[in-house]
């Protein structure tokens, strides 16, 4: 039985009436790193105020460590670092002191504020203003805050929010070295997809504050809409003979595609064997985005047809 | 207890920040205002005028800052001003989701707020009547120095506030939007002298007219400054607490 | 302009400042009233006198102060709190036309004050039954003469409000500047150089009568609105070449 760190029972939060998460059940394995995608407004970052006990949920529970957060927030906390939504800070303090207060409370030793602003490579600015940093630093100084103390848990929203393309590998190869390295388990929540599929392995899916999917990324990667790309010709003929043959076809832009899991070197065969010319043949793995989109336009049409 | 390190970051938070300026500079006010008081109204009119009633120079000079000056009428303002700045730290940033996701019980975090309020306005009351005391030598005061008098007048006030600055930690701990408590302290000083004349029972429950019984010169009953002020600091205390607890921090 | 009068009115139209606004005057009025009230069994007295002087006291040095401390740091916090200020000043409008909208707002806001004063002691004045005529020379013109020798406490808040990003500046020093005004206030000497007394003594002067009095108070208005013209003239200077971080 696989331990889950994190695991929710029925997690709702309404507002108003209004189910911003909806029922969802969360299991969030040790020593990954869970992606946690959704669109915007989707709840994601709702659900990561209840793992934390900033709100409390109109129904159901949250458990981290075994633990439920209503009860033992403070042991629970005392393991996790998080960055919820943007970056906090004194602005008028210099990064130095803003980490030292955190430090403090945590009551860890001073070095470890210079240890994790190296890590998010702020060493050189340590005794700047916070003011005055531009958004990317704030982002890192963010990270800082929830690396500082060693957690066993981070949850990070939007981690590589504002970064430029540098700084987001690096902060995604840091990511990804946490488990191994450290033991720690990460969550990410992102909307960026590409994201997710570089750094998570497992994934949950939330939309209009439903959990749709939730698994492993290979799992997720499986429901890809696999397509055979073929190029011959002469092409109208081809797709005639194809759909004789009873596969499903598309036709765009100059390419032949084939919507189902099909075995390439047997297309080919079939086509060359009638004379067809082909000039070109791969396989089309779509990517999570697409997956995701999908996904989530299969949820909104099944709430239109309900609504009819 | 994570409290007396949460209130030592609630100091280094205000560190280079605007409210040093507000509890140095409006000492220094009161200090410059009494010292034009005394040079112009003391010899001619002030002396004479408490030799006749049987008032010490220093008596008169208390007199004169409490209620001539308005010192006892302001200082409620000047605390909820106070307790607006220490919060708008946490909430300029968003820095409550933070600070809550820290391993710091809430009430930990409510009251190290509290008591960081109670220590500001403690150093503006003490330079308030330090001023005082610096303006009677230099004017040059016959009498000596009453230290009882003042010692006891900043004894009373300090117990005196403590009910205000509960209900504007309250206050300041629920709102992001600091106009309000200001208003309501506003609201609170100007209401006061009015309850106080027409309904003396029911100003007894009102924090703000705290400060109008200290008085070591007759007017008003000092006690009910002192009962008043530490049983509202409690009881607002409390009920700050249980809901401070309970708030969704969005 | 006036277009942009009713952007900023629509800004604070949430604020509950309406409130606020008209209930503060009324505060002051209910004073005036009970002290009036308590006076009126007595012969040969004012009445009106007694009730407008009681409501001024408060009035003047209290509630006008503090409110015009407000209405700016209300005004200004809204750009201030939310880096509104980048969006606002790259809108196609021009920088002059912001700074002077925002202050005929906060005028407004204080003329409706001082109306809602006035308003409020008139009504008081006939439900208690004065005898004679209405003294109007007192109850209307004084509020409206007060708004002219507000202009400097105007000017030095509105500046105050723009120039600091944190609102505690300009409540802290709004707060600080309005306590020593019922002891300046008093002082026949002094009272010239404090500009935070003459709303109040705008209203009440019975303080003092003598011919060196009426030309100090030549003189208040006269510092008044010079005072104000600078200041304002100043700020917006400033506020034009200002770098928005």
């Amino acid at each position: 039985m696989k331990k889950y760190l994190i695991e929710t029972d029925n997690l709702t939060k309404k507002f108003d009436g209004f189910a911003a998460v909806n029922s969802i059940n969360l299991k969030i394995p040790q020593g990954g790193i869970y992606g946690f995608l959704g669109p915007n407004g989707a709840g994601k970052s709702t659900t990561i105020r209840m793992l934390l006990g900033l709100i409390s949920p109109t129904e159901g529970k949250a458990k981290l460590f075994d633990k439920s957060i209503d009860k033992d927030r403070l042991d629970i906390l005392k393991k996790v670092g998080s960055m919820v939504e943007n970056p906090s800070y004194y602005a008028h303090l210099t990064a130095y002191e803003n980490l030292n207060i955190i430090r403090e409370i945590l009551n860890v030793e001073k070095s470890e504020i210079e240890r994790v602003l190296n890590i998010v490579g702020l060493l050189e600015v340590k005794d700047k203003k916070v003011k005055k940093f531009s958004m990317g630093m704030k982002q890192r100084l963010g990270i800082a805050q929830a690396l500082i103390g060693n957690p066993e848990l981070l949850i990070l929203d939007e981690p590589t929010n504002g970064l430029d393309p540098a700084g987001i590998r690096e902060i995604r190869a840091l990511i990804k070295g946490l488990p191994e390295k450290l033991g720690i388990t990460v969550v990410v929540s992102s909307h960026i997809l590409s994201e997710i599929e570089l750094m998570a392995t497992d994934v949950g899916i939330i939309n209009k504050g439903n959990l749709i999917f939730q698994g492993s990324l290979e799992e997720l990667q499986k429901r890809s809409l696999a397509q055979i790309k073929i190029g011959a010709e002469p092409k109208k003929e081809a797709i005639d003979h194809l759909l004789k043959r009873g596969y499903q076809v598309e036709e765009r832009d100059k390419y032949i595609y084939i919507k189902e899991f099909s075995s390439p070197s047997i297309l080919t065969k079939e086509l060359v064997i009638n004379n067809f010319e082909v000039y070109h043949i791969s396989e089309d793995k779509s990517n999570l985005e697409d997956i995701f989109l999908d996904i989530t336009r299969k949820e909104n049409q099944d709430e239109i047809t309900n609504i009819n | 207890m994570k409290l007396p390190i949460l209130i030592k970051t609630e100091l280094s938070k205000q560190r280079r920040g605007f409210i040093w300026l507000m509890i140095l500079g409006i000492p220094l006010g009161t200090t410059m205002a009494m010292f034009l008081d005394m040079y112009i109204r003391y010899h001619d009119y002030l002396y004479v005028k408490g030799q006749e009633l049987g008032f010490t120079s220093w008596d008169i000079l208390l007199r004169e800052n409490h209620r001539v000056l308005g010192w006892g009428i302001f200082l409620p303002l000047f605390i909820a001003v106070i307790a607006t700045i220490i919060h708008y730290t946490e909430f300029e940033e968003d820095n409550w989701k933070k600070l809550l996701t820290l391993p710091v019980r809430r009430w930990e975090v409510y009251i190290s707020k509290l008591i960081t309020i109670v220590i500001f306005s403690f150093i503006m009351i003490a330079l308030n009547s330090l001023g005082l005391v610096l303006v009677g030598k230099v004017i040059g005061f016959p009498e000596a120095i009453n230290y009882r008098l003042y010692g006891e007048y900043i004894l009373y006030q300090y117990v005196a506030i403590l009910g205000v600055v509960a209900l504007h930690n309250f206050l300041s701990s629920h709102t992001k939007n600091v106009i309000i408590p200001v208003v309501i302290g506003f609201l609170g000083i100007i209401v006061a002298p009015g309850v106080l004349s027409k309904n003396p029972d029911l100003a007894k429950l009102i924090p703000y007219t705290y400060t109008y019984y200290i008085n070591n010169l007759n007017v008003g009953n000092s006690s009910i400054a002192l009962y008043g002020g530490i049983i509202s600091m409690i009881l607002i205390s409390v009920v700050g607490i249980l809901s401070f607890n309970k708030k969704d921090i969005l | 302009m006036f277009n942009n009068l009713k952007i900023e009115f629509m800004k604070i139209k949430r604020s509950n400042i309406f409130l606020v606004a008209t209930f503060f005057p009324i505060l002051a009025v209910i004073q005036g009233f009970s002290f009036a009230k308590n006076i009126k069994g007595q012969e040969e007295i004012d009445l009106w006198g007694a009730l407008f002087s009681g409501s001024t006291l408060m009035y003047g040095m209290l509630i006008l102060p503090i409110f015009i401390t407000i209405i700016f740091a209300i005004i200004t916090r809204i750009e201030h709190s939310n880096n509104g200020w980048k969006q606002l000043l790259s809108l196609p409008i021009r920088r002059e036309d912001v700074y002077i909208s925002k202050l005929i707002l906060g005028c407004i806001a204080v003329l409706y004050n001082l109306v809602v004063f006035l308003i409020g002691i008139l009504i008081s004045g006939i439900i208690l039954g004065g005898k004679g005529s209405i003294p109007l020379d007192i109850i209307v013109l004084r509020p409206l003469l007060a708004f002219i020798s507000s202009l400097p406490i105007i000017a030095i808040q509105f500046y105050i409000s723009f120039k600091f990003k944190n609102v505690g500046v300009p409540l802290g020093v709004g707060a600080i500047f309005t306590l020593p005004t019922i002891l300046i206030a008093n002082s026949t000497k002094y009272w010239i150089f404090y500009p935070w007394t003459y709303p109040v003594l705008t209203m009440m002067p019975n303080f003092v009568t003598s011919a060196e009095q009426t030309l100090r108070y030549g003189i208040m208005y006269g510092v008044s609105i010079l005072s104000f013209i600078s200041i304002i003239g100043v700020g917006l200077y400033k506020f034009r070449s200002k770098d928005i971080i």
